[in-house]
This record gives structure tokens, sequence and C-alpha cells, in this order.
């Protein structure tokens, strides 16, 4: 009983980990993200241009691959995290539910042998 | 068993909670973007890698003053869950470098020492799995978890000793949202690690039982 309620835990953090960061993309967020970096302070870089950097290239479409880039990091890396948390309790229920049911045999056949001796 | 249970109910709303404060909540990073957000799962990943660690030292040190079994299981359980949110940290680290940084991996102090700390402590984990429960293979295992141990000292001190371009001290220096989602996210994921470290060291005891009640019966001549 107490496995499968782990169990359910464990499944709920994953998909709501992983819907949640793969509903992350730059469309949906742009809107949010735009209110929410007028709170935060841009770098220095973005404000001035570096020197080195050439007017007529046209940096957008590399700056929006970068953006989606990181987006698919992000779910990528949480969904992996949660991955790795799974696989981990995994191991330890199975092994947990194998230790339990060779102990109850192993004691059931202790039991009878010293009912047998008396 | 009903305190576990509400335990793990807890757990549940604390993620659901930390993920509300990681992707609605806290404010778009201005330099990293999106992938700055790995961070909320990564530092505090990195921290129980090291509390799983430090509890491995003590509870190994308690082993070798004291010899009892209870210790080494203890020193196992957690070494192994420190193990795992190290893994956490290996997996997430790069996938944020490639984003920030634009190369999966640097050799760069801090990466290098964590990568090193993390390869000590799975040799330790493949010594305890293939190595027997010997009283050698314990004690050794004790000896090796003392001496790993201090390298948490190094990885914490490696950026400003080394220069690293690894982000130091981000907590302090951030935005007050930041930081207060930040530590949601490791007081939920220290919940987390906790109930694992309760499981596992579980295992390991009914495992421990498991072969002191087969030798009693091999000794009856079962």
């Amino acid at each position: 009983m107490l496995r499968n309620h782990v169990w359910l835990a464990i499944s709920l953090c994953a998909v709501l980990s992983f819907g949640w960061a793969m509903a992350q993309t730059p469309a949906n967020v742009e809107a949010s993200a735009a209110k929410q970096m007028a709170e935060t302070k841009p770098p220095q870089s973005a404000k001035q241009p570096s020197a080195y950097s050439n007017p007529k290239v046209d940096t957008s479409k590399s700056d929006a691959a970068l953006e989606e880039l990181r987006y698919k990091h992000l779910w990528i890396a949480y969904g992996l995290i949660w991955l790795i948390v799974f696989l981990f309790m995994l191991r330890t229920y199975k092994v947990g539910r194998e230790n339990r049911d060779t102990l109850d045999t192993l004691k059931n056949r202790l039991l009878k042998l010293e009912q047998k001796d008396g | 068993m009903k305190k576990f249970h509400i335990l793990w109910a807890l757990a549940v709303l604390g993620v659901v909670a930390a993920h509300y404060m990681v992707f609605v909540f806290v404010p778009m990073e201005a330099e990293m973007r999106a992938v700055q957000r790995i961070f909320y799962f990564h530092v505090p990943s990195a921290w129980l890698c090291f509390i799983g660690f430090l509890l491995c030292f003590g509870a190994s040190v308690g082993y070798l003053v004291n010899r009892k079994s209870t210790y080494d299981l203890f020193a196992r359980a957690s070494a192994e869950v420190g193990l795992m949110f190290g893994l956490i940290v290996l997996t997430s680290g790069p996938l944020w470098a490639r984003g920030a940084w634009g190369v999966w991996w640097k050799w760069e102090p801090r990466l290098t020492t964590m990568a090193l700390l993390i390869l000590i402590f799975a040799a330790y984990w493949v010594l305890r799995v293939f190595g027997g429960n010997g009283e050698g293979i314990r004690k050794f295992a004790a000896f090796l978890a003392v001496l790993a141990t201090p390298n948490i000292y190094f990885v914490r001190v490696a950026v400003k000793k080394w220069r690293g371009d690894h982000p130091n001290n981000v907590i302090s220096r951030s935005d007050p949202d930041i930081r207060m989602t930040m530590y949601i996210c490791f007081f939920v994921l220290l919940l987390v690690f906790s109930l694992i470290l309760y499981l596992r060291y579980g295992a390991l005891k009914d495992r421990a039982t498991l072969g002191a009640l087969r030798r009693r019966l091999s000794k009856l001549g079962v």
C-alpha cells in the first residue's frame, strides 16, 4: 500500500516537472518574460554592443536558435533529474521487495522447524 | 507509518510548489535566460550530494570507532543517495553549460574537483556492491569514505583559489525572488533526500537481517 503511494508520488513529480518544463517555449513565455525582464537589470553588454560586433550581420537567427536550445535543455534537464530519482527509487523498491519476500519465506521455514523440533 | 505517508504527501506538495516557483513565479534571468532555471535544482542537488557524503563520513567514523553494523549500513545508504544527487549535478550541469557557455564541459577547477569527488564515491559504491560484506571490505570502505570526504572542501574553494569560470556565491548576489526560490527548492529536495535515505537504509537493513537469518538456518543444517 505504502509502495503504491510512493510510486504515485514519484510519477506525479516526474509528469508534472516534465510537463511544466515542456510548456516553457519561447512563444508562450515571451509575454510574461517581457514583464519580468523589466524587474531584473539587463547585463551591461546588452546595453552597449561590443566594439567587435558587426552591425551588418543579422544575429536574430542565431539568437533565436540559442533561445530554442536553452528551452530544450531546460526540459531535458528536468526530465533527466526526475528520471534519475525514479530509477533509483525503482531499484530500492525492487531490492526491498525481494528482501521482504525472502525474509518472510525464511522466517516461516524457521518457525516450522522450531515447532517440529519442539 | 502514517507519519511516513504525511511526509510523502508533504514532499509531493513541496515539489509542486517548487516547480511553480521555478517555472512561473521567479523572474527570467536576463543574461542566461531560460537555461538559468536549471540552477534551482542543480545547486540544491550539489548541496545534498555534499550532505550525503558528509553523513557517510560521520557514519564511517562511527563504524571505525564502534564497529556497529548500523553505522556501516547508514554510511552505505547515505553515500548511495549522495551519489544519486551527484549524478543529477553532473547531468544537469553540462545541459546548463551548453546553453550558457556554449560548451558541454570545461576542465575548470570546480567541475574537475566535483567530477573527481563523484568518481571516488562511485568507486566506494562499486566496492560495496561487488566487494562482498566482509569485515575487511567494511573497514576499507569506511577508510575510503573518510579520505574522500575532505575533497568537498576543494570543490567549495575551487573557484576562488584557482580562479574558475563556474558561478560562485550565486545565492548571496542574486535577486530576493531568485534566492527565495533557491531556498524553497533546497528544502523540498532535502525532504525528498531524507525520505529516499530512509527507504534505502530500510532496504539495506532488511538485506542484513536476511543474511543473519540465512546464517542461522545454515547452522541448523537447513
